[in-house]
């Protein structure tokens, strides 16, 4: 389908990106991060025909790109970056996302569970969250949940506020964005004033209790209206649309109907958005873009596509992997980035967009290439705040200072232990093996013959200079990682 | 009207991030009137921002007939008819340069989000991402006047709430997120010249000390290597904005951030008349700062360090500790005045005092004041702005605003047409939705204006 509007446009597509291209960006987009030098060493001499098919599947399969999708869907729940205290409770509740994708729970089971989200009314155990510290709650032990994951922190976030909650309902799970609604009827878009507060009403009987260190989250059960703001008028919870919900009694939350009818079959948005946020999270923009603006004006770029993956993620109950395999498996998805002078729309996807990456791939792609797992407590904790901070959305000078002279550079770019190190001591090893160690680890393909002699020219000029091995082969690691090559998704 | 809309909004997304929107304001007269004196100049502004929520009642809003008043006197100052706290006797005798707003009301009594309603205008909470103050100036400036290498938007001191929302370049994008230096804890018995120039300076300007030269020049070009490799072969926006903000960060490199940041070399005489603290030798920073045509510089102000308090937060022993800050504040505040005005500068810089509410006037049981929003103070200096007069009136116990109630919108509103900026320019938002410079119901305070 995509194909056709391009050859109708008369754009000619370029070539399918070659493996080392694709291997890169389908691990950063499936598991978050660049290939491991194993992971990237068995691709590349692999001569089986199928093995970007099977790649495919092992990655969908991988827990961490279960990781990677709940991260992705936490982002418009709109914690605030660079906060500690945001930080620890978005994470909270990607944990509990990732828990739900692991037990292969389907998107509209997620949402439901989420929306409704049992309250924990103050002075119980489980509401004593370190507000301070931004730790995560202490539960029970003996509770079935691990500790770790805080669905509540969805409420909490927005300090339970019932219009904040229905803005952010409507944006993250049906692609609508009606806060502009809030205070007087749209002014683009065909939403009502009292639409807006019809949906805030489902969230009215929420009420946060904030005490020092803790929190808690009461609900009213039986409140399903609402006062609008300043004005006198109430509203009662209705369904966009039109339609009065069926309450189900008074020990039901009102919020139970609303994710009812978020997640039904009929309504036409909630496949719809979430196809479309797996399309953005593969291509970098929507079919419809942006990816929380579904409205007459602003029509998707390939409507047939989008409605072939919605029906699909109906049929698959739900299941987003299936779809995103469906995505990377296109050949518009499989085509290279590196483009032809003359760039066409991106909307046609004639070729691969560049795209810069985000946070947490940097995050987790400079602790591989740094030889750290993934266990938080190593790198240093301002570093990783300030690499969070870059969301790579507009590179800043100091930003690039960060990443030249900053924490980045004394880790890698120094004589400490880790990568540069390991590759030096690998015995019996050339400086040309010891160059391609590196390149893979960061840029996931071999030097070309140009890129070995002079690098390698570099580093036999150092060693006969009596630097040490591993300081000029940290060198190196310095300019792989500060290169454009490493910090984009291409 | 609905076709209108759409195509507005069409238009706004291409030109997004780029400052937008004719205007109709009524003070476009005397606006245009300033800009014709001197077009290419471009003002800067200074905020001496003081978290906590400074006490009005003991500062520039002193009730001397009332139990409220407390046990601190007010004293006359330069301006015959304003008094202000006895324990800020040298900008007293600046009062002329001081446009004294006693009158500010606004809704928030929570610490964060009331910086975050002052700090950009705007209530927070909801999806819109508000750039603060600063990033709104820097975005605003051009770039004639300046050194293009110098950061636009520049904080010292850290942020109390970390990068909340109020504090960042929100919608802006990093570009115009602040630089900040001074983030250090200095505790007081431990300041030193050296441990303040330190603090003072921009991280990461200089390559780690342990890496030889040659090695430092033989990765640059290892790296030029590949980047010139990568760009012939691919294109995009995202990839040259890196590579200009990569350039940038190497034109800062050179030297001149690196001499502009060291106020080591500034006369020690007038270095001891800012105050050897963070927000003295801040105020003698952002002085150079601004004499280079940066246009926004914040200087946070934690009071005299001593004592354990979050700022001017003053929930007790307000008196004690006050005694302190506001020498502190006395010493940066009144040399940075008289230091702009001997160099030329204080026509063109505007200095903006206030935090994020006041405090009860109210004494409470442990000799401290609390939150309070509903009345109290901020005081503007410098370009633009008619010093040696007070705007609004508080009642006699400073329970209430009497006469002339100010927004933040107002406020800010002022603080915008002061710079040559008009407040009903528009930004485009994360949202779609374009957002004014100031709030559109906001008036600016004319009388405060030259």
């Amino acid at each position: 389908m995509i194909d056709d509007k391009l050859a109708a446009s008369g754009v000619a597509p370029v070539k399918p990106s070659d493996d080392a291209e694709f291997l890169r960006r389908v691990t950063l987009d499936l598991l978050g991060r660049i290939p491991t030098v194993s992971e990237a060493r068995a691709f590349l001499v692999s001569s089986d025909p199928q093995r970007r098919e099977r790649r495919i599947d092992e990655l969908l399969a991988s827990p961490e790109c279960a990781h990677r999708l709940a991260h992705v869907l936490c982002e418009p729940f709109g914690f605030e970056d660079g906060d500690a205290i945001a930080t620890n409770a978005r994470r909270t509740l990607e944990y509990w996302m990732r828990a739900q994708l692991l037990a292969d729970r389907g998107w509209d089971e997620i949402v439901r569970n989420l929306v409704a989200v049992e309250p924990r009314p103050s002075g119980s155990r489980e509401s004593q969250v370190n507000y301070g510290q931004g730790l995560v709650p202490l539960l029970d032990q003996s509770a079935p949940q691990s500790f770790q994951e805080f669905p509540l922190a969805f409420l909490q976030n927005k300090l339970a506020k019932p219009e904040e909650l229905a803005a952010v309902t409507m944006r993250a799970f049906l692609g609508v964005r009606m806060e502009c609604a809030q205070c007087h009827d749209h002014p683009f878009s065909h939403w009502k004033r009292e639409e807006f507060w019809s949906q805030a009403a489902f969230f009215a009987g929420l009420r946060m209790e904030r005490s020092r260190m803790a929190f808690g989250i009461d609900e009213d059960k039986l409140r399903r209206e609402i006062k609008i703001d300043d004005a006198e008028q109430v509203v009662p919870a209705a369904y966009l649309g039109g339609g009065a919900p069926q309450w189900s009694g008074a020990e039901v939350s009102p919020r139970r109907a609303l994710a009812d009818w978020l997640t039904s079959p009929e309504n036409p948005y909630f496949a719809r958005a979430a196809v479309n946020r797996l399309w953005a999270m593969c291509f970098g923009r929507g079919l419809v873009e942006p990816v929380d603006d579904f409205d007459d004006r602003n029509p998707p770029s390939h409507p047939a596509a989008l409605d072939l993956l919605a029906s699909q993620l109906a049929a698959a109950k739900f299941q987003l992997r299936p779809v995103l395999g469906t995505i990377v498996r296109t050949t518009a998805y499989q085509r290279s980035s590196a483009a032809p002078d003359a760039v066409a729309a991106p909307e046609l996807l004639a070729h691969m967009p560049v795209r810069a990456l985000d946070a947490a791939q940097l995050v987790a792609s400079l602790e591989q290439v740094r030889g750290l797992r993934a266990r938080r407590g190593e790198m240093p904790i301002n570093f990783r705040l300030e690499v969070e901070r870059m969301s790579g959305s507009t590179a800043s000078p100091i930003q690039a200072l960060e990443m030249m002279n900053g924490g980045l550079a004394n880790l890698l770019g120094s004589d400490q232990p880790g990568l540069a190190d390991a590759v030096a001591n690998y015995p019996a090893w050339t400086t040309a093996q010891r160059i391609e160690a590196l390149f893979l680890a960061t840029l996931t393909r071999p030097p070309s013959p140009t890129e070995t002699a002079r690098f390698a020219a570099y580093v036999d000029q150092q060693v006969a200079a009596a630097t040490p091995l591993r300081a000029a082969l940290a060198d190196v690691l310095w300019a792989l990682a500060n290169s454009s090559e490493f910090q984009f998704n291409h | 009207m609905s076709q209108t809309y759409s195509t507005r909004r069409a238009w706004l997304r291409q030109v997004a991030g780029v400052s937008l929107g004719a205007s109709v304001s009524p003070w476009l007269g005397p606006l245009a009137a300033r800009a014709g004196a001197d077009p290419a100049r471009r003002r800067s502004c200074i905020l001496l921002w003081m978290p906590g929520g400074p006490s009005q009642l003991d500062t520039f809003d002193p009730k001397p007939g009332h139990a409220n008043g407390g046990p601190f006197a007010a004293i006359d100052t330069a301006v015959p008819g304003i008094q202000i706290c006895e324990h800020l006797p040298r900008l007293a005798q600046a009062a002329q340069h001081l446009a004294i707003v006693r009158s500010m009301t606004t809704k928030e009594g929570d610490h964060l989000r009331a910086s975050q309603l002052v700090r950009t205008g705007y209530t927070p909470g909801g999806v819109i991402d508000y750039p603060m103050l600063g990033s709104l100036i820097a975005h605003q400036a051009q770039a004639t006047e300046m050194e293009t290498e110098l950061p636009r938007c520049v904080s010292v001191g850290s942020a109390p709430f970390g990068l909340r929302s109020g504090f960042t370049a929100g919608y802006l994008g990093p570009r115009f997120a602040p630089l900040t230096v001074g983030t250090n804890y200095l505790p007081a018995s431990q300041i030193d010249w050296v441990t303040l120039d330190n603090s003072l300076r921009v991280s990461n300007l200089r390559s780690p000390g342990n890496v030889a030269a040659d090695r430092l020049a033989g990765r640059r070009e290892l790296l030029a290597h590949l980047e010139d490799d990568y760009r012939a072969r691919r294109r995009g926006e995202k990839l040259a904005e890196r590579h200009a903000a990569y350039r940038q960060a190497e034109q800062m490199m050179q030297g001149l951030t690196q001499q502009v940041f060291d106020v080591s070399s500034e006369p020690e005489a007038l270095r001891e008349l800012y105050g050897r603290n963070l927000f003295g030798q801040g105020c003698l920073l952002a002085r150079r700062l601004v004499a280079r045509g940066v246009p926004f510089v914040e200087v946070n102000c934690q009071g005299s360090g001593e004592r354990n308090v979050f700022g001017w937060d003053t929930h007790q022993d307000n008196f004690n500790t006050l005694r302190g800050h506001c020498r502190v504040l006395d010493d940066g505040f009144a040399t940075l005045l008289s230091d702009l005005k001997s160099r030329g500068l204080l026509e063109e810089t505007l200095v903006v005092w206030m935090g994020e509410f006041g405090r009860t006037p109210v004494i409470n049981s442990n000799a401290g004041r609390d939150h309070f929003p509903q009345a109290w103070s901020a005081v503007l200096a410098g370009s633009g702005i008619v010093g040696g007069q007070t705007i609004g009136r508080t009642s006699r116990d400073g329970m209430e605003v009497q006469e002339r109630p100010t927004s933040i919108g107002d406020l800010l509103a002022t603080v915008f047409v002061s710079l040559g900026l008009d407040p009903k320019q528009q930004t485009m938002s994360n949202v779609g939705r374009p957002i004014r410079l100031a709030d559109p119901e906001a008036k600016p305070l004319m009388e405060c204006l030259a």
